[in-house]
């Protein structure tokens, strides 16, 4: 069984450095239980030995599998953090330490492989091991001493997006600070005197560093929580790449032609679900360092519009919504109840975004008739199939026995109770379900007889016409 | 006192004494077929008798018979070409002029009667051109000189023949090679137009943009006509080289890439060149027969131009005189002097013609060898790394497709620049052979698999070309 401690140790940071000679539970603080550890030195230093090595060589971070808490176990965390922690999928949460009044933090900038999902395996850049990076978790009104190290192959800073702070602590190189060269370690200090949803990203070659993954979430906790409290709390950054297939890194060039889409650097079918218990309050924030707008979609439900990146929205002024625009340099939180049993899509419905890699500038094949030439075709390129006549849904079906590019994702892929999902990139599944007790994958819905679309062997005659 | 009769009998005596050359030009032939084969050239035919044992003709069905290769026209060439067998006849030619120039002038008889004043005289004369007979050794040399140097000249013709028909064949075996590329491309031209039609027709390409793939497609018909009147051409050229008419049924080989050579000194090629080359070997000729008419013309420049042996009867009046006349050219005015500097100017020349030639030469083994190796490198560039490479990328292009990351369009764009590195390629190969021939040609002689073979005796055919060498392992490399 795995105890509250085990999933918060392995929710945290794993240094190939921190790992040499250390154990990570006696030198750092277990993140949520709040309490402080003595011993340490009041002079700001890195948790680990910062002998990461020269710039480019970059630490061996390899973030742990971080096994879903029981229900029971997220409600004892809050019972003794004052919150409900956030849980950020196929992400992990940062590591921090009491050091006397400072909670202290260590991002570790790097060259990480991220699998986006099992076939596809990109060179990001990152923090700690993944990207995004981990989320740093805080309450409103603690001092925060946060260690950036660099192990890029070029300068970098942190800007902490939304956050008020000291000037020279916002991160913003050359015009705030000195940018932190490779191999350097630079410490922000400051204290948090808001709540809400922010950001952390660079504010150094922003352009090429957002590109290639450089962002995670910065989430203080009110001092004061509202009455209702949050029983899953998620956050969630949706994120846009130009991984030309056949490619394994971003392509930071790109403008508009994105072609990989994801949710916490995982691409569908490659995202994990988000299970909650009916009747959860469920928390979703989302946070946007990408070039365009994400309207993010959740079916079933409804949710209300509950912050800002400016802070809480007061209850009379929440909106309800199934639909909202993440806009670039935003955070938002919803706040929902999930009291409709079920497999919940939520996914940015620019239908695009929920797609895996494709074409954007390719003849449009369909309704044409292409079977002659298409069989001609076949005798010129060898291999060649004609596809896409009657629409490209064939494509979900072909994508398990044709050999693709290598390291890319079929544009539509995900297979479900019923057949092929045919989606990809920002779409997960919110899996609601009634008394569960664990908030590990429940598998597929199993719907109540009479509660499924079926096959009708009689159609309306006339109630189509006019 | 010699009468006429015994006269003339000396003088036949003299003349067969000397003797005449023959006029059958049977060893010239046999001599130059020997030159030829020394450079590795055989199976010359020579039509004296016009193929009536239908032995030509044979041969000439039984190559036919199999695909032509580059081997093959040549020795079609030598079997059936007009142009070489008209070569073949300059050694009659030439062989009867050497006949002529050995010949001995006709002696002369002269009568006269003089009659008046109630006297007559009759003159009965017999003459015969001594200078004729003092200089018939000189001519017979300078004819032998002659006859040698067309033996040269048509050996020489025969060989260029034999590459010309090569090259004609190799351009003919390119011409359809490519031609037959160019018809794949328009295939895939007619691919890409069928397919720009549909998607029209469905509402889902403009009307331009169809057009102008249909545009693409008559681009590629037409280079595809322009590709096959290419091979027309080029088999018109062979069958004139070659002398063959349009009516044959044969067909040529596939375009195969040309066996390797060995690791080849350049230096010593050019050695063999300068030892080979029956061109160089006819300037050096050319440069001893003028030696050889200006130390006739010295010698004999003094000689009178007119002394007639002979005896001349007067009768009449009881007089009867006989006796030789003699007519001499005195040379007061005209010494000969002029006639001499003409003669050291000309060999000035032909020396001169023949150190640049020389020089020529090697620049050409330099040359042939340098296109040798480079179409080699770019058959290998092309063959290990172009085509696989437009190979490749048509299949990762098909594996996008499925993905819907390229469309058809960019699939047969892949697919035509496969077609057009193939295209490199045989171009390459064409390149190789035509090289080939240009060192052929160059050195002066065949060349095998295994090496430039040595000739038996290099000096021998530079100085003078000997009937029958009997060089028999320097056949033509028909293997090749």
């Amino acid at each position: 069984m795995i105890t509250r401690r085990d999933w918060l140790t392995s929710a945290a940071l794993v240094g190939g450095a921190a790992l040499a000679g250390r154990r990570l539970s006696a030198q750092t603080q277990d993140p949520h239980a709040g309490h402080a550890q003595g011993g340490h030195s009041h002079h700001p230093a890195p948790p680990a030995e910062s002998h990461h090595g020269a710039a480019g060589s970059g630490p061996s971070i390899v973030r742990p599998v971080v096994a879903p808490p029981s229900r029971a176990e997220v409600r004892r965390m809050r019972a003794d953090l004052g919150y409900t922690p956030v849980t950020t999928p196929d992400g992990i949460t940062a590591r921090w330490r009491r050091n006397v009044a400072w909670k202290e933090f260590h991002l570790v900038a790097h060259e990480v492989d991220q699998t986006f999902a099992p076939g596809m395996t990109v060179k990001a850049w990152g923090y700690n091991g993944g990207t995004p990076g981990p989320t740093i978790e805080a309450v409103e009104g603690d001092s925060v001493r946060i260690f950036v190290t660099n192990h890029l192959p070029e300068h970098t800073t942190v800007h902490w997006h939304g956050l008020f702070l000291p000037n020279g602590m916002d991160g913003v190189g050359g015009l705030l600070q000195p940018h932190i060269r490779p191999g350097e370690t630079y410490v922000y200090e400051f204290e948090l005197r808001q709540h809400g949803t922010f950001m952390y990203h660079p504010h150094a070659d922003e352009m090429v560093q957002m590109a290639l993954g450089m962002a995670g979430f910065f989430i203080v906790h009110p001092k004061r929580p509202r009455k209702e409290p949050i029983d899953r709390d998620f956050c969630i950054l949706p994120h846009m790449w130009a991984i030309h297939p056949g490619t394994y890194r971003p392509d930071p060039m790109v403008m508009l032609d994105f072609d990989l889409f994801t949710f916490n650097g995982r691409a569908f079918p490659g995202t994990s679900p988000l299970v909650v218990r009916q009747d959860d309050r469920v928390r979703l924030r989302f946070a946007n360092v990408s070039m365009t707008s994400h309207p993010i979609h959740i079916h079933g439900h409804r949710f209300w519009v509950t912050e800002t990146d400016g802070g809480q929205i007061p209850e009379s002024a929440w909106i309800p919504e199934t639909s909202l625009d993440i806009v670039a340099g935003q955070t938002r939180a919803v706040d929902f109840v999930a009291d409709a049993p079920g497999d919940w899509p939520l996914h940015c419905h620019k239908t695009h975004h929920a797609m895996n890699a494709m074409g954007h500038d390719l003849p449009n094949p369909i309704g044409a008739d292409l079977e002659a030439v298409g069989r001609k075709i076949s005798g010129l390129v060898p291999g060649f199939v004609e596809m896409g006549t009657t629409g490209m849904a064939e494509h979900a079906e072909h994508a398990g026995h044709m050999q693709l590019p290598e390291n890319t994702l079929p544009m539509m892929a995900g297979q479900g109770p019923f057949g092929s999902i045919e989606m990809g990139g920002m779409f997960t599944v919110v899996k609601v379900r009634d008394g569960i007790e664990s908030y590990g994958d429940p598998g597929w819905f199993d719907h109540p007889d009479g509660t499924v679309a079926r096959r009708v062997e009689d159609a309306p005659t006339d109630l189509a016409l006019w | 006192m010699r009468t006429p009769r015994k006269t003339l009998l000396a003088i036949a005596l003299a003349a067969s004494a000397v003797g005449c050359a023959s006029i059958d030009p049977g060893p010239a032939v046999v001599a130059t077929t020997g030159i030829l084969e020394a450079r590795g050239v055989s199976g010359v035919a020579w039509q004296a008798d016009g193929d009536e044992s239908g032995q030509i003709a044979r041969k000439v069905e039984e190559i036919l018979g199999q695909p032509v290769g580059p081997a093959e026209a040549g020795r079609l060439a030598l079997l059936r070409s007009p142009h070489l067998q008209a070569s073949l006849a300059d050694l009659g030619v030439a062989q009867a002029a050497l006949a002529q120039a050995t010949r001995f002038a006709n002696p002369g008889l002269s009568f006269a009667f003089l009659e008046g004043s109630g006297e007559s005289q009759r003159t009965t004369g017999l003459a015969a051109d001594v200078v004729d007979w003092l200089t018939q050794p000189l001519r017979r040399r300078l004819g032998e000189a002659e006859l040698e140097h067309t033996k040269l000249e048509v050996a020489a013709a025969l060989f260029d023949g034999v590459a010309a028909a090569e090259l004609a064949l190799i351009e003919l075996q390119a011409a359809e090679a490519v031609a037959a590329a160019y018809e794949n491309r328009e295939e895939g031209a007619q691919a890409a137009a069928e397919y720009a039609r549909a998607l029209h027709e469905a509402g889902n390409l403009t009307l331009r943009d169809r057009i102008l793939v249909e545009a693409a497609w008559a681009e590629a018909r037409a280079d595809g006509v322009s590709r096959r009147e290419e091979t027309e051409r080029a088999r018109e050229q062979l069958l004139r080289l070659v002398g063959l008419d349009g009516g044959t049924a044969w067909t040529a080989a596939p375009l195969a890439r040309p066996h390797l050579l060995p690791s080849l000194d350049p230096g010593d090629l050019q050695e063999h060149a300068l030892r080979d080359r029956l061109d160089l070997v006819a300037a050096r000729w050319a440069v001893d027969a003028l030696d050889r008419v200006r130390g006739l013309h010295r010698a004999t420049r003094w000689l009178p131009v007119g002394v007639e042996i002979g005896v001349e009867r007067e009768s009449g009046g009881g007089v009867r005189l006989t006796g030789p006349t003699v007519e001499l050219a005195l040379p007061i005015f005209d010494t000969g002097s002029a006639m001499q500097a003409g003669y050291e100017a000309e060999i000035a020349r032909a020396r001169a013609q023949l150190a640049g030639l020389e020089n020529r030469v090697r620049s050409e083994v330099r040359e042939a060898l340098a296109a040798t190796a480079s179409a080699t490198d770019r058959i290998e560039v092309l063959e290990n790394d172009l085509v696989p490479a437009r190979r490749r990328a048509l299949e990762l292009a098909v594996r996008e497709s499925y993905q819907m990351l390229v469309g058809v369009f960019e699939l047969l764009e892949a697919k035509d620049q496969l077609l057009e590195a193939e295209i490199s390629l045989l171009e390459a190969t064409a390149d190789a052979w035509r090289a080939r021939v240009d060192l052929v040609r160059a050195l002066g002689r065949t060349i095998t698999s295994s090496a430039i073979p040595e000739s038996k005796d290099p000096k021998s055919s530079e100085k003078r070309p000997e009937p029958s060498t009997g060089h028999e392992e320097m056949k033509h490399d028909h293997a090749s």
